[in-house]
């Protein structure tokens, strides 16, 4: 007899009524293969069977899916949002994932083998054995400029970015510099422009030649996608306005970092990443 | 034909429906947040009519708040006196601007952690409507509004839009208002608007913007008094939840970027209300969007009309915003200067 075993009769003989990672198998197969093909197309938006997931559609759910589809029991899980992992929404997923896939936690950069962010890159360096998951609301580049989706991609299918340069062009002659303040387009292997995610434009320029993977999920626009490690990543600007990161007024209260980035904080400024704040104000004064 | 009710499957089945039918009166689902829901859109606070009208029309949300309105439209009228800042009291208040705020934040309860997994396990107690918990209860040295700065006064180094403060405003159940309308009528009329077409609207414009960020959340309880109709002194009558929500959204001031806030509030405490009417508001202010043409096209309507979408999309602004709205201000900030 060569009985068919589905994943819900394993489920069923492992005595637990949820998949192993939360997803049923043919969801995570489906996220891992449009995974793939988005890091064979670097800064691609590749379509994906986005799921309903126990976080709201717009809290992380693409992210999540990427998470829990390449989580094993081996990992160790960090989430960050914006930089802090306390945050409620943050704290929530990280328990679903540790819980579902049985593995560690933690809050630590270092440590952690699968970074779930949202909003920002860690500022402590990444190595190539850690993974960055980033969560993302609008994957479109071309948003504002181009609404309808159609014609978006179209533009992406002729390397065609007329539309965001001449936006670009348009405000640097206004205003004297470009009207975004996260989420500034970024040209992939100098061709492809994709959307980074809202992260500041101090995370913006690291983008470049990261020695570890980056994946992008966007749960309600159901897309994925990817940078390979070493991939080039620049910032639209023109060769002589070179993207200028955001200042800040004052050293951070905590680790009185004068380089990291830094968010107000009543009526001072304190490190916007709670880890990396942490190392500094450790090495400062063990 | 009709005599012979022998036992039979199709009569054990007819016995299990109606044994079902009995099993599930009302007073075993928790509808406290569509009561709320309904006295917000029905612009009537009082929960148990509310609950009366979901029974009677059964569970018809839309038909219940028409019932509801229909009923107040024939009551006695009083016109209450503006709630006084003192008289509210805040049981929860977030801000997703900045990490610190005077005054604090009070998570107070976070509808965003309620789980979303559909529980099977049949021990639920039945909710007793009789004795429901408030859905606000206030801490002894919960905080009024008057003794808590408005995070808005935090933004200084940005040029920010502020509406026009234009009096009173007029109560939509009792005044015939007529376009031009101002913006204290705007709101009141807004304030009555379904749920579900506030978000969708919400959606479509925060879809477009820039930069929203919701600067500030309270939920809070307030007292309404009206006057003695022998002295005319100010009485408390009722106490009543409401939620306050003010965000800003980018704008342009001649040409430069800029912020506009926007503010909204509901009876109750169902925040994508609050938030949906903050962002239709400031969309309204900031000059130039809502009056461009919204292109009806099937990708707009497609992604308007998603209910989960739209919902976790507006409620996601409850999310820290922290490191994004740092960077959108030292942008603004900086062409200032």
């Amino acid at each position: 007899m060569n009985r068919k075993a589905t994943v819900a009769a394993l489920a069923a003989e492992h005595g637990r009524p949820q998949a192993y990672a939360y997803l049923d198998e043919d969801t995570k197969r489906n996220v891992r293969r449009a995974i793939l093909k988005a890091l064979a197309i670097p800064g691609w938006q590749v379509p994906f069977a986005s799921r309903e997931m126990p976080v709201a559609r717009g809290w992380g759910s693409g992210g999540l899916q990427v998470t829990l589809s390449l989580v094993g029991p081996a990992d160790t899980v960090k989430v960050i949002d914006q930089g802090d992992d306390l945050s409620s929404n943050a704290v929530g997923m990280r328990n679903l994932i540790t819980s579902s896939a049985r593995c560690d936690a933690t809050t630590s950069t270092t440590e952690a083998t699968i970074i779930q962010s949202r909003h920002r890159i860690p500022e402590l360096d990444l190595r190539a054995d850690q993974l960055l998951v980033l969560q993302v609301p609008h994957p479109e580049p071309l948003r504002r400029v181009v609404p309808d989706d159609v014609a978006a991609l179209r533009h992406h299918a002729d390397r065609d970015y007329t539309p965001a340069w001449l936006d670009l062009y348009d405000a640097e002659a206004c205003l004297g510099g470009p009207r975004t303040g996260a989420d500034h387009p970024v040209l992939v292997d100098g061709s492809r422009l994709m959307s980074p995610s809202p992260i500041p434009r101090y995370d913006v320029l690291r983008l470049d030649n990261r020695p570890h993977p980056i994946l992008l999920g966007a749960g309600r626009r159901a897309r994925l996608t990817a940078l390979p490690p070493f991939t080039r990543v620049q910032p639209l600007a023109f060769d002589d306005r070179p993207l200028a990161p955001e200042r800040a007024d004052g050293p951070c209260r905590r680790c009185g970092s004068t380089t990291s980035y830094r968010v107000p904080s009543d009526g001072r400024w304190c490190c916007s990443d709670v880890d990396a704040c942490r190392v500094r104000h450790e090495a400062a004064a063990p | 034909m009709y005599a012979s009710m022998h036992e039979n499957d199709a009569l054990e089945a007819a016995r299990a429906i109606a044994g079902r039918r009995a099993a599930q009166p009302g007073s075993r689902t928790d509808t406290s947040a569509l009561e709320e829901q309904v006295c917000a859109e029905a612009g009537l606070w009082e929960l148990a009519a509310a609950r009366r009208a979901l029974d009677q029309s059964r569970g018809d949300a839309s038909h219940a708040v028409s019932m509801l309105r229909v009923w107040a439209a024939t009551q006695p009228h009083v016109q209450a006196l503006p709630v006084r800042p003192d008289d509210v009291t805040i049981v929860r208040r977030l801000s997703s601007a900045y990490p610190r705020i005077p005054g604090g934040q009070w998570l107070g309860m976070a509808p965003e952690l309620r789980s979303r997994q559909l529980d099977w396990t049949d021990e639920r107690p039945t909710v007793d409507t009789s004795a429901r918990t408030p859905t606000v209860v206030q801490a002894a040295d919960a905080p009024t509004r008057a003794g808590t700065p408005r995070v808005r006064d935090l933004i200084d180094d940005a040029v920010v839009l502020a509406g026009a403060a234009d009096g009173d405003g007029d109560d939509p159940a009792r005044a015939v208002m007529t376009p031009p309308f101002t913006r204290a009528n705007r709101l009141a009329l807004l304030a009555r608007g379904e749920t579900g077409a506030l978000v969708a609207l919400a959606a479509l414009i925060l879809g477009r913007r820039q930069e929203a960020v919701m600067v500030e959340l309270t939920v809070g309880s307030a007292v309404i008094r009206v006057p003695h109709p022998r002295s005319g002194a100010p009485c408390a009558v009722a106490e009543i939840p409401i939620t306050e929500v003010e965000v800003v959204l980018d704008a342009d001031a001649d040409g430069r970027p800029a912020l506009v806030t926007g503010w909204g509030a509901t009876l109750g405490t169902v925040e994508r209300r609050a938030i949906s009417l903050a962002l239709l508001d400031a969309a309204m202010q900031a000059d130039g969007d809502l009056r461009e043409p919204v292109t009806l096209d099937d990708q707009t309507v497609i992604a308007a009309t998603d209910g989960p979408a739209t919902n976790g999309f507006v409620e996601h602004l409850r999310l820290p915003h922290y490191a994004s709205f740092a960077a959108y201000l030292a942008q603004v900030g900086g062409e200032a200067q």
